[in-house]
Parts: C-alpha cells; sequence; structure tokens
C-alpha cells in the first residue's frame, strides 16, 4: 500500500490543528476581560536597554577632540611651535585613553559577541545597572527582585558562550523527591574558584560543610549545566558521590543560592522550599535559561528541611 | 513573526498597549494552545492555559531578553506552565482517587470527531495518539510552530540527536499508520 508522503503528512497535521483549534476569539474575550480589570494596576515601564560602549567611547572622543583641538588651533595659529610639543603630548594621551578604553572595548565586544550568537550578553554587573536604573520605576510593588538580595561581590569568571558545548548528565526533569533519593551529601558551599575544563564542563572548587556541619575542606565538583555558579557566591548543593569525586545531584537546573541575610533562592520545583516564599523578579541569563520565571525567595532554613526529607527518603529506600 | 517585528509588539506591551497582545495572540495563539494540549491531552485545560498564557505574557513582557529567540522563549513559557498543571492534576487525581473512584479521567483527550481528516484506517489524530508524549512535541513544534530542531532540543532540554531522531521515528510511525489505509 502506498504510504503518505512527508509534505502531505504536514499538510494534514496543520489543516487538523486549525480544524481542532477552540474558538480563538472567545479566548481573547476572556483575556481581555481579565486585563481590563487588571489595566488599572498595571505598572508601565521603559523597555530594557543595554548600555551602549561604542556609542559612548565615540561621545567622549569627541569631547576630548573639542576640549584639546580647539584651543591648540586658537593657540597654535599664533604660535608653531606649541604645535609640536602638543602633538607629541597628545599622542602619550592617546596612549593612555587606549588603555583606559581598552576595558570598556572589551566589554562591548563581549556584548556584540552575544548579540551576533545565541547567546545573550550576560556579565551580571550589567545586568544589574541596567535593572536598577532603566526599570526603577517598572518596579512591581510585593515582588522581590533578584538584584535587590544581599549577595557576595560576584564578576562572572565565565559566560555561557565560553562553554564548549557538553551534554549534562541525569533527569532532564526536576522532582525534589528523585533529586534527593539521588543525593549522596548535602553541602553549604561557597565558590573559591571557577575555571573551564577544556572538555565542555566547568570545574569549581568549594569549600564546603555537610548537613551535619562537618568541615569538608576543599571540593572539586565538575559539571556541564550552562546555570553557572558565580564566585564567591554561597550555594546549598544536593551531590553525588562517587568514589571520593563529587558531582551534582541534577544539573539541568539552577542552585540554591544563600543570600548574606539568610534568605534562599530556588527554584519552584524544590516543593518542599516553596511554601511561605515569594515570587522572584529573576532576569533570563540568556536564552537557554528555562527557569528565570520560576524562581522564588524565601528565609526558609532551607538546609534544614531538605536534610530531614532527605533522611527520611533515604530511611524509607533502605526499608 | 520575525525576532525584530515580536520586539515591537513587545515594547508596546510594556507601554501598556493591548494592541502587541492581541497581535502575539493573533500569531501564536493556536500554537500555544496546540503545546498546551500535546502535553495536557484536555481542549479545557490547553485553553486554560492559553488564556492564562497571555495573562501571564501581558505581566512579564518587562523581563524579556531583547535580541533573544521569541518563539523559543514563547514555547519553553507554555511549556513550563503545562506541566506545572500537569503535575497539579496529578496530585490532584492522587486525592481523588483516595476519596473517591470519580475522579478525572486522564485519558488522551477527547473522542474522535467528525471533523478531522480521514486519510485511511487512521485520523491523524488517532495517528497522532500512537505516538509517544515526546514524540507528539516533537512534531508539534516542529510541524505546526515551524521551529528548528535547535530551537526544540533547547525548549525541551534534550539533546540535538534525540530530538532529531525521535521526529523521524514519528514521522515514519505516522506515515505508517495514516499510509496504510486507503490514501
Amino acid at each position: 500500500m502506498k504510504k503518505i508522503n512527508e509534505k502531505k503528512l504536514k499538510k494534514l497535521y496543520i489543516a487538523h490543528c486549525e480544524s481542532s483549534a477552540p474558538d480563538m476569539d472567545s479566548i481573547w474575550e476572556k483575556i481581555e476581560s481579565e486585563l481590563d480589570e487588571k489595566s488599572e494596576n498595571r505598572v508601565t515601564s521603559k523597555p530594557v536597554r543595554t548600555f551602549n560602549f561604542r556609542r559612548a567611547a565615540v561621545w567622549c572622543a569627541v569631547c576630548a577632540a573639542v576640549v584639546i583641538a580647539v584651543p591648540a588651533a586658537l593657540i597654535g595659529m599664533n604660535n608653531p611651535k606649541l604645535i609640536s610639543n602638543m602633538s607629541s603630548d597628545s599622542a602619550a594621551m592617546d596612549d593612555t585613553a587606549r588603555y583606559e578604553n581598552a576595558g570598556a572595548e572589551q566589554e562591548y565586544n563581549a556584548a556584540e559577541e552575544a548579540a551576533d550568537g545565541d547567546f545573550a550578553y550576560s556579565a551580571e554587573e550589567g545586568r544589574v545597572d541596567e535593572f536598577t536604573s532603566d526599570n526603577a520605576s517598572g518596579r512591581i510593588e510585593g515582588r522581590v527582585y533578584y538584584s535587590d538580595l544581599d549577595l557576595a561581590y560576584s564578576l562572572d569568571s565565565l559566560r555561557p558562550r565560553e562553554m564548549p558545548y557538553a551534554e549534562t548528565s541525569g533527569d532532564e526533569f526536576f522532582v525534589e523527591d528523585s533529586v534527593l533519593i539521588e543525593t549522596d551529601v548535602i553541602v553549604d558551599a561557597v565558590v573559591d574558584m571557577v575555571y573551564s575544563s577544556g572538555n565542555g564542563t566547568v570545574c569549581y572548587i568549594l569549600k564546603a560543610e555537610d548537613q551535619d556541619k562537618n568541615d569538608m575542606g576543599s571540593i572539586l565538583v565538575e559539571s556541564a549545566t550552562p546555570y553557572l555558579m558565580k564566585m564567591n557566591r554561597e550555594y546549598i548543593l544536593p551531590l553525588k558521590e562517587n568514589a571520593g569525586e563529587y558531582s551534582l545531584a541534577f544539573e539541568n537546573a539552577p542552585q540554591m543560592e544563600c543570600t548574606g541575610d539568610g534568605g534562599v533562592v530556588f527554584h519552584n520545583g524544590w516543593e518542599s522550599l516553596t511554601e511561605g516564599s515569594e515570587y522572584l523578579v529573576y532576569l533570563q541569563n540568556g536564552v537557554d535559561d528555562f527557569f528565570y520565571d520560576r524562581m522564588r525567595f524565601s528565609y526558609i532554613d532551607a538546609m534544614s528541611v531538605l536534610t530531614d526529607k532527605w533522611r527520611l527518603l533515604k530511611n524509607n529506600e533502605g526499608d | 513573526m520575525t525576532d525584530k517585528q515580536f520586539e515591537r509588539r513587545i515594547v508596546l506591551i510594556q507601554q501598556g498597549n493591548k494592541q502587541g497582545l492581541k497581535e502575539i495572540y493573533d500569531e501564536y495563539g493556536k500554537m500555544i494552545y496546540q503545546c498546551a494540549f500535546q502535553i495536557l491531552r484536555s481542549k479545557q485545560d490547553a485553553e486554560d492555559i492559553t488564556s492564562d498564557f497571555f495573562l501571564k505574557l501581558w505581566n512579564i513582557a518587562d523581563t524579556y531578553c531583547f535580541g533573544g529567540k521569541h518563539k523559543r522563549w514563547l514555547v519553553t513559557i507554555a511549556r513550563n506552565m503545562s506541566l506545572d498543571m500537569l503535575k497539579k492534576r496529578s496530585r490532584e487525581l492522587l486525592i481523588l482517587n483516595g476519596e473517591s473512584d470519580e475522579g478525572f479521567s486522564n485519558e488522551p483527550a477527547d473522542s474522535v470527531s467528525t471533523e478531522d481528516t480521514v486519510t485511511g484506517n487512521m485520523t491523524v489524530k488517532e495517528a497522532m495518539n500512537e505516538l509517544d508524549d515526546s514524540e507528539r512535541e516533537i512534531v508539534n513544534m516542529r510541524i505546526f510552530a515551524e521551529m528548528t530542531f535547535k530551537d526544540i532540543a533547547a525548549a525541551l532540554e534534550k539533546p540535538l540527536g534525540t530530538v532529531t531522531w525521535k521526529y523521524h521515528n514519528a514521522i515514519t510511525k505516522l506515515r505508517n499508520n495514516i499510509g496504510e489505509a486507503q490514501y
């Protein structure tokens, strides 16, 4: 019997989807009526814009040229000797300016490269600045903003685009119980060092304490997750252990991050922690961040809650 | 809709202009519905997700990362919402089963309707029901949402090779099931 060809199959499927779609007008009416109810509470804000380093550099250069060149031209017209002296001075100034601008240019290149590639520019300081300044008026009352949290200073040493492609290991869907059952130790750790292994993974040197507050010293965790942990920041990490080597119990999600005032940032897959937690406004860290709209913040003692549950699950498993 | 066109609509939403949302809805409403339906297998739930999705979009437009790939962003949010609902629904089902036998059915969708395109001994709908969950999602994202394999892999958080392999498997199954009849 003759098989249907792929082109025809696609046409049939699209026709099927179109014909089985619900009444889209009535759904829109429902959306619109709910929007009208909420419209008075809607807080509008400016679009998120990034700082344009090149434009700023050009403006600085133009201003500097005006400041230097105009008086020089005026004086030089009357004194030719002065012109040659000033030329060498301005050459020296150019060098200094080049060094000073190097940082800005580097930042610009990173941003431009990111715009060309698949990943959005993710230097944290940039994100925080644009969020606090441009969108300051767009804040919604009662929401917690990640940029406002008491977090240790960290300059990202790696950006997603610097990571070669490597497949993450383990499950693809987060289920709290499964993750805890796979966990061998829960640590409270500060990221001491981050470096790329060169084979598609990132190595973290962590100063860690286990769930019983025993000092584990420095441990190495290698991971392929694009959800990078940051230098100096503190995390609660369920880890697997195999012959003295540690790995993240669940790689495909952001890890629980601690704030300086005892709070914890986590995604809503951690069901034991979500009660009483608050929705966290967390900017998407690149197009491959699938958790940014599911982040929560709470002052719950996450370590104790998860350790209790972990022990319970392990005991039940043993039975 | 291109990324630039989408961004212009997002700016309109940020300014509180409903027209921006309406235009995105007109373009992607059915796609969001289908994404939700492939996960939830219930028309009513998929409709609820569709309306909740656009209400959410209205609220989170400020967080859209300009320069990103909008279709992948939309599908990821719709998918997360559907998975959350699925999880909630299975919890409710557990409770209901504990209390009474009249839990809601988790059976695939609704019975075959006459509006379905009959192409042989299986309609498209019946043939789709023969696929597993992830195959259905991939077929829908590829054919109806017109997403690239790379975007599908990112949205499903699966390796690219797995996605293409599953897609081709699914297409083969569909061709066999639909083609076995008198097409």
